[in-house]
């Protein structure tokens, strides 16, 4: 086989995939945009309909070393706007002041809880109510297990049918929970709801709550932007309208408490164990033949702190793309099987050619491209005319994503941050992408070597948050 | 662009490929700038809609008298009229409320209305049902039961409440219907809706229609008919209780609407039973029902195996005795199982608390 041959086939097989990939995305943002226009269309009506009609919720918030944030975090919670709600914040085991504070804010004391063990996790220390909330308590656990291990500790606790699981440093819109239970009052047979995550660098945030939203001066934080928007209002949209939403977001989900005790709770062995819990729920209720739905709603119900440096950046993304690997590794009996419908003929396999193995053609297309330009077998414009079809199918994605949010929740108040937010969409070709999958790529190669994974130090700036 | 070779003709539709992009880019981005646009002026016209409307609205439905001259109304504008007017409708009664159709239809809103219920979109779709149902519009019950039948549950459910507010007696069979083939309605508004329209109208039709229900559809509605008529729910649940009791799901759900202490004796016997379930709602029942006679099966319960019915039979426990510490401690200390003794310390710090 000649080297042109080899060249000519990479050529064609790297554009193949940049045209497939981004034409599945294109076809996943339609079916997105009637999505969308049929539940804004709704909305008010059904809020109306909805708005007495509230399924309880427990909250569970794992906190590690959150002592300088926790209360603020709690009292934002407890002043969510729903009619029935528990808040069960989890010290795991924090090494800092987490549990004292809490205990002096809301007044907690001990409490003589007969704990249930549904899910293992690592051993309950004690059980606080507090006496100001009637509806907070506090469970103090040795610490182990991760975020996992605390949230099935919180689970084991919950009293409601539903629990929301998120992050104490997430900023909740006040009626994200009134949002997040609709899908399970319009369909008894939903176990699981992800909602749309957003960027709070550039907000206001005061008391808790989203003050005004703003656009921030970080270029990494106004990257993330556009990504989320491209993430979450066309991918997840899509996918969920088709019942194949591989994934609902660890900084906000809503579960069908039974369902997810019954599928063993969060798994504590896994990085992302959000979307492991998700594919294996569709793994497992598709195996048993239940009717199910794992859902999404498009309303911006939380706000959370981009990194704005790059060290914490790529351990953040290092930390997903390892996640995606494992969660779709450990349910792999998904993709293909009988009864899995499009979540595994469909979305599943799709993760796996696009997403996990993107870095590795991705990265692989500009090696090789740019090899054969040094030694004299491709010319500079065939490269040109590559990298510019790259390109331009991402910037449509990433506009397309824009129009989505202008169709809906126009959530940035000002025509211009649509223009700030178009030009970072451009922008981020240059330079952003690559390093990402370059990222994504060690990643990968650190997980098929079994490589362990370090958390590392985050930095957060929360600039965002009112003085 | 020579494409002799297999090579020049990847690299040609690399580049249209990026043409193609950057064209459907820019024309995304001009879209949404137009919708912007476009959605920033339809704020302003409902603003400008609300200043006028609004004061108007609410003088003409609160004054007797003469009515005055209505300014101009654009087909534009119509929709955002056609939303204070029923916001303003669902708030008042009686004659301000016929004042209010009367000037609805002087402005054409029944008409309008008849038009837009077969709009594609379904926020407007709804919002012309609520008007014809506020106005008790009988030429247009035919379509109203077209859009009762409707897949979304949204739109079926406002037909149904126009049908009800246009003639509640006539609407119950087609209503009764969709209950029992519908999974999607919201049961508990339903049943709002169904007992405002008169106990007298709905009653009969809700019983019958319960007590000829398939085993499996049975716990989907009781529940939601306890919440808002407790002494129905109790007489149907009652019948349902004999009539399938060989269907767990309906026993357990019969469990939690029955108030007749004569049932008792017959109740006490579902504590074997091999469903959770139904043990769980029996602890409830008890503690609703019961009296100090059933200290000793409550306390069996409170050494299940299922940590709900422990916590149930505990809070029946404490309900049907209302003993002091004293008591509630004689009562600890003959409890052999220790998970019965942990669950009423728990309660007991619960009550403490609440």
């Amino acid at each position: 086989m000649s080297v042109r041959l080899v060249l000519e086939t990479v050529q064609w097989l790297f554009l193949g995939y940049f045209v497939l990939l981004n034409g599945v995305y294109l076809v996943l943002n339609m079916v997105a945009l009637f999505g969308l226009r049929r539940y804004m269309g709704g909305s008010s009506a059904a809020e109306r309909v909805y708005s007495h009609l509230q399924m309880p919720v427990s909250l569970v918030v794992p906190a590690y070393n959150e002592a300088a944030t926790i209360v603020s975090s709690v009292r934002a919670l407890l002043q969510l706007r729903y009619q029935q709600f528990e808040v069960i914040v989890v010290n795991d085991g924090s090494l800092d002041d987490t549990l004292a504070v809490l205990e002096k804010e809301f007044e907690l004391q001990p409490f003589p809880e007969a704990y249930r063990v549904q899910i293992r996790t690592q051993p309950v220390r004690g059980i606080y109510r507090s006496l100001r909330h009637p509806n907070l308590r506090v469970i103090d656990k040795e610490n182990g297990g991760g975020k996992a291990d605390a949230t099935n500790a919180g689970i084991n606790a919950a009293r409601y049918p539903l629990f929301y699981s998120g992050d104490a440093d997430s900023v909740l819109d006040p009626h994200s929970l009134e949002h997040a239970v609709r899908p399970f009052l319009e369909d008894p047979h939903t176990v699981a709801c992800g909602g749309t995550v957003r960027i709070v660098n550039g907000c206001v945030v005061s008391g808790g709550f989203l003050e005004r939203v703003g656009l921030p001066r970080n270029p990494l934080a106004l990257v993330q932007i556009v990504e989320y928007l491209r993430a979450f209002l066309a991918g997840r949209l899509g996918w969920s309208s088709i019942n194949a939403l591989l994934i609902v977001s660890g900084a906000f989900g809503v579960f069908h408490r039974e369902t997810v005790v019954a599928a063993g709770g969060f798994r504590a062995d896994v990085i992302g164990e959000d979307m492991e819990l998700t594919v294996r729920l569709h793994r497992r209720l598709s195996a048993q033949r239940a009717r199910y739905r794992i859902t999404f709603i498009p309303d911006p119900v939380c706000w959370t702190d981009a990194p704005e440096d790059l060290g914490t950046l790529a351990r953040q993304r290092k930390r997903w793309h390892r996640g995606l690997a494992e969660s779709l590794w450990h349910n792999r009996g998904l993709c293909f099987s009988r009864n899995s419908g499009a979540a595994g003929w469909f979305a599943f396999p799709f993760f796996v050619l696009f997403e996990l193995l993107s870095p590795v053609v991705e990265v692989g297309g500009y090696v090789v491209m740019g090899l054969a330009v040094a030694f004299g077998l491709l010319s500079a414009d065939s490269l040109l005319a590559f990298v510019a079809a790259a390109f331009a199918l991402g910037v449509m994605l990433s506009t397309s994503a824009l129009l989505l949010e202008e169709l809906s929740f126009r959530t940035y108040p000002r025509a211009n941050y649509l223009l700030v937010l178009f030009v970072v969409a451009v922008l981020e070709n240059f330079g952003y992408r690559q390093i990402n999958a370059v990222w994504r790529l060690q990643a990968l190669i650190g997980w098929l070597m079994g490589r362990r994974v370090v958390w590392g130090k985050m930095r957060r700036n929360a600039t965002w948050q009112k003085r | 662009m020579d494409l002799s070779t297999g090579s020049d003709l990847v690299v040609a539709l690399a580049w249209r490929s990026a043409a193609i992009a950057a064209f459907g880019a820019a024309l995304m981005l001009a879209g949404a700038l137009i919708v912007r646009r476009y959605m920033k002026y339809e704020e302003e016209l409902r603003a400008r809609v609300v200043a006028v409307w609004r004061p108007l609205l609410t003088q003409m439905a609160l004054e007797e008298g003469e009515q005055s001259a209505l300014p101009r109304l654009t087909p534009r504008r119509l929709p955002f009229l056609m939303e204070e007017w029923n916001a303003l409708h669902d708030a008042l009664r009686g004659d301000a409320s016929e004042r209010l159709n009367e000037l609805a239809r002087r402005m054409g809103l029944d008409v309008a209305a008849r038009h837009m219920m077969h709009s594609r979109e379904i926020r407007k779709r709804i919002l012309a049902i609520r008007t014809l149902g506020h106005l008790r519009e009988a030429a247009a019950w035919k379509h109203l039961q077209e859009q009762l039948v409707a897949a979304n549950a949204l739109v079926s459910f406002y037909a149904a409440a126009a049908l009800i507010q246009i003639d509640a007696q006539r609407a119950m069979p087609g209503i009764m219907s969709q209950l029992a083939e519908r999974e999607n309605w919201p049961g508990e508004a339903m049943a709002r809706l169904l007992l405002e329209a008169g106990a007298n109208v709905a009653r009969e039709p809700i019983r019958a229609l319960m007590l000829s229900l398939e085993p499996p559809k049975i716990p989907l509605l009781l529940p939601w008919l306890g919440k808002v008529d407790s002494v129905l729910a109790s007489d149907v649940g009652s019948v349902l209780l004999h009539r399938h009791a060989g269907h767990e799901d309906v026993v357990a759900a019969a469990l939690l609407v029955v108030q007749d202490a004569a049932l008792l004796p017959e109740l006490r016997a579902l504590s074997r039973s091999p469903n959770a379930e139904i043990r769980k709602n029996l602890a409830l029942a008890l503690g609703r029902l019961g009296s100090p006679e059933e200290t000793e099966l409550l306390m069996q319960l409170m050494g299940d195996p299922v940590w709900w019915v422990r916590y149930h039979a505990a809070h029946s426990l404490i309900r049907v005795l209302g003993l002091d510490d004293a008591g509630l401690d004689a009562v600890r200390s003959r409890l052999t199982d220790r998970f019965a003794r942990d669950m009423l310390d728990h309660v007991r710090a619960e009550e403490s608390i609440a």
